[in-house]
């Protein structure tokens, strides 16, 4: 178990660095000349430019520039500034509790609907409540994210008035809506994972081995079935987690939340390459950590991975 | 009909079970057992009629080519048939006189494990591969005696010792891909006599194993059943395995008993043409080269039974009586049975020159 975390806390390094140096090279795929970006409409002297470029680093080899960069987000927390002269940290301090929110309810719906959807249709399989998450589990697989948004908008904010549609202003209840609808996908997905592991798993030698050393069928099912199945799916919802930060973006759009997601947008449209690198740069770290745990986490579920 | 009686006996130990044992009321009786899957090709009846009877420390060996039942009889008898689709359409299984299909589950389900417990082909993938072997074989203390963790785990590493696991107390905690085959099947072993029970089915127990290997574990599994006096159902297909072991035989036969006997009257006058076919297809140690004599043809299918003798198809002496009168299994001699219209004829046939 010591050599396997070693051996994934040694592959860490070298993905963070590609990672984070794959973002960092957006700086210089953005269109438009940043230093233009930044003086507006305004006419700028040679001069002025070049304190500039010296301020930002930017006559640096692009290695060293990078380097500087990742160096003092790791000593200093320093994500850069915008425009406007504003710390990205600040920004990013504001509105980071947003997006974990709305990433925590979304995260939430998929792992209780999703697991509990998927359990009550590889228990009943072919019955009634099967056959009505294997067709509601495909309709949300197959919606896009951004349709299924609008449409809980108009369904259940407009017509029926039971959510608010926009804004973080009434606390927990402005977060379910974007929440279900980000996390439509990643349910159906989950549900239909674990109903075809638990399948298999009921119908597995070992299940007939438990039922065959006169357990309960509670025990057969939650000790033996039921643990081996949800293996799969943990790695599953820990992947989509990381991944989910990357659906903030349309969904905090759609929903006017104030989050990370929805400054990426905007910076983008602005051309301020610093804030998206920043909060990109913050996302791949945050996606590559997840992955990491999630990996360490497989690993002590499963003891096959372990010993490999 | 009954399955044979044992008509030989290997040690004086045995002696004695026997003449309790013949007297004394059978641990088992399976009684015109009746089993189909209903599938969308049709019902196949994996079982029909089966008749056999299990005494305190006797072995009773099985044989039969695949797809013949055997593992279905057993799971019928364990209880742990896939129902759907599978479904026992008739029949009685008799375990100390009283009837298992007409218990209330939850009093059935305490029998298992307990006084009737299994272990099957493919130890790998019959035991759960993400939680402790101490832990799996431990199980069995806590839900059946009640034990706590640490006193099942003690118990555990005692089973694991009684079996040949070397260093149990440290490889309780390993896993089950952890271990050797050999080894694997010792745990399941381990777990399935655990508490002592009357009745031990092994579905196979050595075929997925290396030969060496399958010698070692067929003779622990003979001398904890002397040890235990446990009713020993061994399921094979190889009739070599059974010479060393069994005291009886019944071989089977699409869902049928054809021919059942004690072990010696078998091989030394075996009546039915399909268990001579399958004494024939032993291959032989002395001639490492001879070719493996199978029996030419297939097993009917199930959902699609011949109206006669279900062997007829394959059968060398098939006359029109065999493709439309059904041989009832009857006793040709004293303590052997036979499913064959002419079943005096054969074993007359081969004593006559000797
Ligand atoms: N789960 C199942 N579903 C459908 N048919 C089955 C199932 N299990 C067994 N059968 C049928 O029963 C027959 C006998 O199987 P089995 O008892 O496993 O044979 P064997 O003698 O090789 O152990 C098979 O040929 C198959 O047609
Ligand atoms: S009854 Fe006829 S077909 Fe069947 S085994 Fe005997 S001789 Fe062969
Ligand atoms: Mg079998």
């Amino acid at each position: 178990m010591t050599r396997y975390i070693i051996r994934r806390l040694l592959q860490f390094v070298p993905v963070v660095i590609i990672a984070t140096l794959i973002v960092y090279a957006l700086n210089f795929l953005m269109p438009g000349d940043p230093i233009r970006a930044l003086a507006g409409d305004r006419p700028m002297s040679e001069a002025a430019m070049e304190t500039i470029r010296e301020e930002y680093n930017l006559n640096d080899p692009f290695l060293v520039q990078y380097g500087k960069y990742v160096w003092g987000i790791i000593t200093a927390g320093d994500f850069g500034s915008t425009f406007s002269g504003r710390p990205l940290s600040d920004i990013i301090a504001q509105r980071l509790p947003t997006t974990l929110m709305l990433a925590a309810v979304t995260f939430s719906i998929q792992a209780v609907i999703g697991i509990i959807a998927g359990i009550l249709a590889g228990l009943y399989k072919d019955r009634f409540i099967d056959r009505l998450v294997q067709v509601t589990t495909v309709i949300m697989v197959a919606l896009p994210t951004l349709v299924i948004g609008f449409l809980l908008q108009l369904i259940f904010g407009l017509n029926l008035d039971w959510f608010p549609i926009a804004g973080t202003r009434d606390g927990l209840v402005s977060y379910i809506l974007p929440g279900i609808a980000l996390a439509a996908v990643s349910t159906g997905m989950a549900a239909r994972m674990v109903r075809g592991e638990l399948v298999d798993a009921l119908q597995s030698d070992y299940v007939r081995t438990a039922t065959a050393k006169g357990l309960s069928r509670q025990r057969v099912v939650l000790r033996h079935g039921l643990r081996n199945s949800l293996i799969p799916v943990v790695t599953f919802l820990g992947a989509d987690l990381a991944t989910l930060l990357g659906g903030t973006m349309v969904i905090e759009t759609v929903f006017n939340i104030p989050g990370l997601g929805a400054m990426i947008v905007d910076s983008i449209k602005g051309q301020e390459g610093t804030v998206v690198v920043g909060i990109v740069t913050l996302f791949v770290l945050f996606f590559v950590t997840i992955n990491l745990i999630v990996d360490l986490l497989y690993a002590l579920l499963d003891p096959r991975i372990r010993y490999e | 009909m009954d399955a044979a009686q044992p008509t030989s006996r290997k040690s004086p130990a045995k002696d004695e079970t026997m003449t309790s044992s013949s007297t004394a009321e059978p641990l088992l009786e399976v009684r015109d057992l009746q089993v189909e899957f209903r599938t969308k090709a049709g019902t196949a009846q994996a079982v029909n009629g089966l008749n056999v009877t299990l005494h305190a420390g006797e072995t009773l060996a099985i044989l039969g080519e695949s797809g013949s039942g055997k593992s279905v009889t057993a799971q019928a008898i364990m209880g742990i048939l896939d129902m759907p689709p599978g479904h026992i359409a008739g029949g009685e299984i008799r375990y100390r006189g009283e009837d298992l299909l007409q218990m209330p589950a939850e009093r059935r389900r305490r029998l298992r494990g307990m006084s009737i417990s299994m272990i099957f082909q493919d130890a790998l993938s019959s035991l759960n591969p993400v939680l402790p072997v101490g832990w799996q074989i431990g199980e069995m203390f806590r839900v059946h005696r009640g034990m706590k963790r640490r006193e099942a785990r003690q118990k555990a590493v005692e089973m694991m010792e009684r079996v040949g696991i070397p260093a149990a107390e440290k490889r309780a905690g390993d896993f089950p891909h952890q271990f050797s085959g050999g080894m694997r099947q010792r745990i399941m072993i381990a777990m399935a006599i655990a508490l002592d029970p009357d009745v031990l089915i092994a579905d196979e127990p050595t075929t997925a194993l290396d030969v060496t290997v399958q010698a070692q574990v067929m003779r622990l599994l003979k001398q904890l059943q002397e040890e235990f006096n446990m009713g020993l159902i061994l399921i094979t297909h190889d009739l070599g395995v059974v010479a060393d072991v069994a005291d009886k035989i019944a071989v089977m036969y699409a869902g049928r008993v054809m021919e059942a006997s004690g072990v010696y009257s078998i091989y030394s006058s075996a009546a039915h043409p399909y268990t001579r076919g399958l004494l024939a297809s032993i291959p032989r140690v002395d001639g490492a080269d001879e070719r493996l004599d199978a029996i030419p043809g297939l097993p009917p299918a199930l959902t699609d039974m011949p109206p006669g003798c279900p062997f007829s198809p394959r059968c060398a002496f098939a006359t029109d009586r065999c493709r439309t009168e059904r041989p009832e299994l009857r006793e040709i001699a004293e303590g052997h049975t036979a499913a064959c219209h002419y079943a005096e004829d054969f074993i007359t046939a081969e004593e006559d020159p000797a």
